[in-house]
């Protein structure tokens, strides 16, 4: 543990400094901004009220690349939906893997982190603000900027990918895995990657974080993707981590004209998490997807946090989050659609829903709208509930048992997201988060 | 052409936000007060004006103690410059009132009645509506209750609050700050540091309240404060109701309104009340107007006992209130039920919480927000789910209705869920006042400005219907009134 007092200098000394690096004032600024806006979110803070972050600030977090007990990772370690992947790149405890020998095609190109990034470059690693909000509205474009452990991240980063697809090119599916392991000492990860878009690309990216230490750990990596005019994403993001590892990530998505971003978080670490989605609508036309699963066991604990920013006129959100709580599991959503004065003809809804299996999981939700303009569709609604007595009694009467009945409606509640989850391995690791809800000691009690 | 259509809306926006204050005017009448400012010599000086025993005075000072280290909440969506609490007046009184009180109602001065007839109040008993007691606090002070007798016979107990302090101190002490402490919050304490009257109604066993009680408020002197506190106790298997309207008169600076409300039921009882608020909001531009912050909040003690706010809040410049319900008692029941209507610069951040604590507690929340000009509205509220709190329901629909490009609604639920039972829903969606609504309404024969009347009234229906008879058609007509010459 460190000692409160020492908690800033801590941080500052672990900032990555290369040589010749014209970030390094940067980075130490960045670190400083944090600290001076309050250093680690307490749960004083309306926006952390369940993601107190003060004790992980005192763990005392080094970084990988300073523990001797790193050796390098084996293939046969990596779990086999990963081995398999087509085209991936690998991030080993922060050390890129492969990303030196992708092959550019289908008009995609991966790389991994610049150790110097150019001036060019500031934008597109997220350091700097989209701009002023289209002509006729106001919108508040920074938001996610502003979020403390995006400052942390934009000082410790040292490592993540860059992915570009060319104008008009359709590139299939890519998978950007992150594995961590134990190294007997607190470690902290920061990874940082851009995904770029050129205007009429198609993209499919997988995010997926990985690993299990029973030492503490903590991953905060932040996830930048421009989409160029008519670009279109499909993102999925899987949290696995599971063991003492903290999790606190974030994903930005800035859509230009006729954008469209299809994104799906699934939560399915054992651990803690804490996610920031980030929709931010430039242009007519934009449309975005943000969903969301967490399946919940034990003490596993989800915070998913969401903002659909609609700074320019017709623009659409959709938003869609499942909870699944077993045992202890505790689930936050907190969703935010902002309608910036002058978005006229803004569609956007927002859904939470929430299934309690047992009688110590916990839910907090808010949904909020925060609307600037008279013209505009919005609807939000949350539900929380235990499964339906009489679909049970259906399932029963038809001679299927207990667990099972319960199961097929776990299933189905969650099917609405996962079957939305465009790679077959992908659903698989849902599936497995399925059985082991099946398995959780509340199941079906 | 919907271009078109949009900028004649905008003009006849213009038009709605010139509505003109109807209780605008102010009494010309002798009012004692004490100078600007807080401190314990205030607070003792209104203690003893009002002739309050020594515990009372005590725990004034205690709010008033902790008052002093606390701060300002700044996190609702309403913005305002600082209030300067030392340019408040926190006591100020009709002197012909204050003398001795009034014996009885003909010894009101008659400059006090001509206000409340302007007002439509019934404080005459011949010209009253029936079936109403009123109680009206002018400024500071209770003027005058209506209806007490009758009342007294049912062993009802309606009476200003400074009489119940003296002559049912037991009830008074037993019950006050049970519901909201003076540690509550920032405004809270302030009111109960510095609170001069109120309402104090109390109903006995098994006796179901055979009128609506009334209380009317209405601030008349300059630069002054009104803080009143109401206390209401339904004992076991008892019914009231009870009505609260307000007003004001136009002045250009903000003056400040940090009232308490504490509803105690208990075993079986009912308690049901009703808000028109309809204080001076302000002119166009945002200048002057009353700010609302008030602290509403019932206790359903008992088991089956039930609570139920219904609220029409047209006025204030600023509204900061959420009526709440501590659903304590097995089978109990919490209800809320509110309209919310700013135009011009008007701010309103209202909601309720609903904490369930006890077995097989429901609750009910409809929020109708209405956004006009450059009107601001936003829902917050909270519904909790204890873990014992087996089987508990709530279901919550907050729909906002935006008039104008330059409104803003806003909907912010907190919803804490920690009982695998609880069943939860909360729904809310956001629209304006559609072309095809006002087309078909125009189309037969319907002027715009009843046309939007008509599609609001239909919006805020829910709620209006759980108003008492006469409230409703008060408060159908504000929001008529609010609105004369909206969107075309």
């Amino acid at each position: 543990m460190v000692e409160p007092a020492a908690v800033e200098t801590h941080y500052l000394d672990e900032i990555p400094l290369r040589e010749g690096d014209r970030y390094a004032v940067r980075r130490t600024e960045a670190v400083r901004q944090f600290f001076r806006s309050g250093g680690f979110p307490t749960a004083t803070l309306e926006d952390w009220r369940f993601s107190d972050l003060d004790g992980l600030g005192r763990t005392g977090y080094r970084r990988y690349s300073d523990s001797p007990a790193l050796v390098p990772l084996q293939d046969e370690e990596l779990p086999g939906w990963v081995s398999g992947f087509g085209r991936r790149v690998l991030l080993s405890e922060g050390r890129p893997l492969n990303a030196a020998e992708f092959q550019p095609g289908n008009g995609l190109d991966v790389r991994d982190l610049p150790p110097v990034p150019t001036a060019e470059e500031e934008r597109d690693w997220g350091f700097v603000a989209p701009g002023a909000p289209p002509e006729g509205t106001e919108a508040d474009l920074d938001a996610p900027l502003r979020n403390p452990l995006e400052m942390l991240n934009a000082g410790l980063f040292d490592c993540g990918f860059r992915v570009r697809v060319g104008q008009r090119a359709d590139a299939g599916p890519i998978l950007l895995y992150s594995l961590r392991r134990d190294v007997g000492h607190p470690a902290m990860l920061h990874p940082r990657s851009v995904i770029e878009l050129a205007p009429g690309s198609r993209l499919t990216v997988i995010e997926a974080h990985d690993g299990d230490s029973a030492t503490a750990g903590w991953t905060n990596p932040s996830t930048f993707c421009h989409l160029g005019e008519d670009a279109e994403l499909r993102y999925v993001r899987v949290e696995l981590e599971t063991g003492n590892i903290a999790h606190t990530g974030r994903v930005t998505f800035h859509l230009a004209r006729n954008a469209r971003v299809r994104s799906t978080v699934l939560s399915l670490s054992g651990g803690r998490s804490r996610t920031d989605t980030t929709a931010i609508l430039t242009a007519e036309g934009a449309e975005v997807d943000l969903d969301g699963l967490f399946l919940g066991v034990e003490q596993a604990k989800a915070d998913q946090h969401t903002l659909a920013i609609h700074a320019a006129r017709h623009t659409t959100s959709r938003q869609l989050f499942k909870n699944v709580l077993s045992d202890e599991a505790s689930a936050v959503f907190d969703g935010t659609v902002v309608v910036a004065p002058g978005a006229i003809g803004t569609d956007a809804t927002q859904a939470n829903r929430n299934l309690l299996l047992s009688r110590k999981a916990v839910v907090h939700t808010r949904p909020r709208l925060e609307i600037n303009a008279d013209d505009v569709k919005c609807a939000h609604g949350a539900a929380i509930g235990r499964l339906d007595e009489d679909a049970l009694f259906y399932l029963r009467s038809r001679g299927l048992g207990r667990m099972d009945s319960h199961e097929i409606l776990v299933r189905g509640f969650a099917g609405e997201v996962v079957e939305k989850v465009p790679v077959e391995s992908v659903r698989a690791l849902a599936a497995a988060g399925l059985q082991r809800v099946r398995e959780s000691r509340s199941f079906a009690a | 052409m919907p271009e078109q259509q949009r900028t004649l809306g905008a003009a006849e926006v213009e038009q709605l936000v010139e509505r003109e204050y109807a209780y605008g005017f102010v009494t010309d009448i002798e009012t004692e007060r004490v100078p600007p400012g807080l401190s314990e010599d205030v607070i003792r000086l209104i203690s003893e004006k009002k002739e309050e025993p020594q515990w009372l005075l005590d725990w004034r000072l205690k709010a008033y103690e902790l008052w002093q280290g606390m701060t300002e909440p700044d996190w609702a969506k309403v913005s305002y410059p600082k209030i300067n609490y030392d340019e408040i007046s926190y006591y100020a009184a009709p002197k012909s009132a204050v003398k001795d009180g009034p014996q009885s109602l003909d010894d009101i001065d008659p400059e006090l009645r001509r206000t409340y007839e302007k007002l439509g109040i019934p404080l005459v008993e011949q010209q009253r509506l029936a079936g109403i007691a009123v109680d009206a606090v002018f400024d500071s002070v209770s003027v005058a209750t209506t209806f007490k007798e009758k009342l007294a016979e049912l062993g009802v107990i309606f009476c200003s609050f400074s009489e119940a302090v003296k002559e049912h101190p037991e009830l008074v002490r037993k019950y006050l700050g049970t519901v909201v402490p003076h540690t509550d919050n920032f405004f809270a304490s302030l009111n109960s540091a510095v609170f001069s009257d109120g309402s104090f109604v109390y109903v006995p066993k098994g006796v179901r309240c055979p009128m609506e009680l009334s209380t009317y408020f209405r601030i008349n002197a300059s630069e002054t404060g009104q803080f009143e506190r109401t206390l209401i106790i339904a004992d076991e298997g008892s019914y009231v109701s009870y009505l609260e309207g307000c007003t004001a008169p136009m002045r250009d600076e903000n003056q400040l309104h940090a009232a308490v409300v504490e509803l105690v039921a208990l075993e079986d009882a009912r308690i049901k009340y009703s808000t028109v608020q309809n204080w001076y909001p302000g002119d166009k531009n945002g200048v002057g107007g009353i700010y609302n912050f008030v602290t509403k909040r019932g206790k359903c003690a008992g088991a089956r006992s039930h609570i139920s706010w219904t609220q029409v809040e047209t006025g204030s410049a600023i509204t900061w209130k959420y009526p709440s319900c501590i659903l304590l008692g097995d089978d109990s029941i919490g209800e809320f039920y509110s309209v919310a209507l700013t135009a011009n610069r008007q701010q309103a951040d209202t909601g309720t919480k609903m904490i369930h604590i006890g077995k097989n507690t429901k609750s009910t929340i409809i929020s109708k927000g209405i956004s006009a000009g450059h009107g601001q509205n936003t829902y917050r509220g909270q519904v909790k789910i204890l873990p014992g709190a087996w089987n508990a329901r709530n279901f919550s629909q907050c729909d906002s209705l935006l008039i104008g490009p330059d409104s803003g609604a806003h909907t912010v639920p907190y919803i804490d869920v920690a009982n695998p039972e609880a069943q939860l829903e909360h729904e809310a969606s956001t629209s304006r006042i559609g072309e095809d609504q006002l087309f078909y309404c125009r189309q037969r024969g319907i002027d715009p400005e009843e046309a939007v009347s008509l599609i609001v009234n239909g919006f805020a229906r829910d709620v209006l219907s759980e108003l008492p008879m006469e409230f409703a058609v008060e408060a159908q007509k504000l929001l008529g009134v609010s609105l004369e010459g909206a969107v075309g």
